[in-house]
């Protein structure tokens, strides 16, 4: 299933965070935070928005400080389930 | 049909956005009556009982001028489907379960981003094709190999299809697939676009070809008639003007036309 984020109970009615099972390989390893319709990802690699719209700042910044807190195990959830784009990084030179 | 529909949405794309739908839920005849006759052309009709859709074909006149858009939520019955749609400018239809909450269904009609999401769906076993509708009302078939298990097992239950957050996620059970990802797999405006608003994009020919194959999820051996040695110079652009036969041979592999290889 996908990776849900543990989120307090005040934030869990308005936010979502999420690592998909389904998601397009050339894309920066990332979570996508849900509010509503909106949808933000974040990048798991450099720790910033990738899009510029929605606006960033409309993301709580509690939501960002518990993504930053459990980054190792988000990182570890989104390897599992694409080892071929890993977080860490590029493959190497020899494209194996 | 389609090109007269995809005239109003082009229409309304050029002037800098699709107009909002309006949703109107049929649950008494009278309604069923009204969607039979309105003139309303940003109207979607949507019906959730088969008494109220026998309705409405028995109260469209012909020939009919046709408005507005019908959503059916349960399979409709072959007979009264071309009358609907001679009726209506679209007709969707989806599983009872495969339809977005009514306030997220609203929500998206009304949505300038509609063609972005889906709001429902219909999975055909037999054939392994899931036919989704987005909030334009255009269908979409995806066959199931779309939804690859992930590398930790996960696989989708197809007896447990919805659609969530917003027409943003299809959900078989357990399995989530983020809606972009199958669009920007199966509909090239939508890659276009996104290629031109991705920041960091890598605007070459290698780069695209590189995409593809992860998302295939293909080692560069996997391409048997390809030193890949010559496939990572290719990717990494130090090849200028591959031969075609080379091309042709990449795209071969990666199941596309050589010359969709670079709108990756």
């Amino acid at each position: 299933m996908p990776s849900d984020m543990q989120l307090p109970r005040r934030l869990r009615k308005l936010w979502k965070v999420k690592i998909q099972d389904r998601e397009a390989l050339y894309e920066e390893p990332h979570v996508t935070i849900w509010r509503k319709d909106r949808k933000w990802r974040y990048s798991l690699r450099n720790h910033c928005f990738l899009d510029p719209q929605p606006d960033p700042s409309e993301v709580a910044d509690e939501i960002v400080d518990l993504i930053e807190a459990q980054l190792d195990e988000l990182c570890r959830q989104r390897d599992e389930r694409f080892p071929q784009n890993p977080v860490a990084g590029e493959e190497d030179e020899n494209g194996e | 049909m389609a090109s007269n529909v995809l005239g109003v949405e082009q229409e309304a794309l050029s002037a800098g956005g699709l107009a909002p739908l309006t949703p109107r839920w049929i649950t008494k005849p009278a309604q069923a009556e009204r969607a039979a006759t309105s003139e309303d052309s940003r109207a979607v009709w949507i019906i959730r009982s088969t008494d109220l859709a026998n309705r409405v074909v028995r109260r469209i006149s012909w020939p009919s001028h046709r408005a507005g858009y019908l959503v059916l939520i349960g399979a409709p019955r072959p007979g009264v489907l071309p009358a609907l749609e001679g009726r209506f400018l679209r007709v969707a239809f989806v599983n009872l379960g495969g339809v977005l909450p009514k306030d997220e269904l609203e929500t998206v009609l009304k949505s300038s981003e509609r063609r972005d999401r889906f709001i429902g769906g219909i999975v055909d076993h037999e054939a392994g094709i899931v036919t989704l509708w987005r909030g334009s009302l255009e269908a979409m078939v995806v066959p199931f190999s779309a939804f690859p298990a992930t590398a930790n097992g996960i696989r989708p239950d197809w007896n447990a299809f919805t659609v969530a957050d917003y027409g943003h996620t299809l959900r078989f059970g357990d399995y989530e697939a983020a809606t972009d990802s199958i669009l920007y797999d199966f509909d090239r405006e939508f890659r276009r676009r996104q290629n031109k608003l991705r920041t960091a994009s890598e605007p070459t020919l290698g780069a695209s070809i590189r995409r593809l194959r992860k998302q295939r999820q293909l080692t560069r051996n996997d391409f048997p008639s390809l030193d890949p040695r010559t496939l990572a110079r290719i990717e990494r652009s130090e090849v200028r003007k591959p031969q075609l036969e080379t091309l042709q041979r990449i795209a071969d592999r990666l199941g596309v036309q050589p010359s969709e290889l670079g709108s990756y």
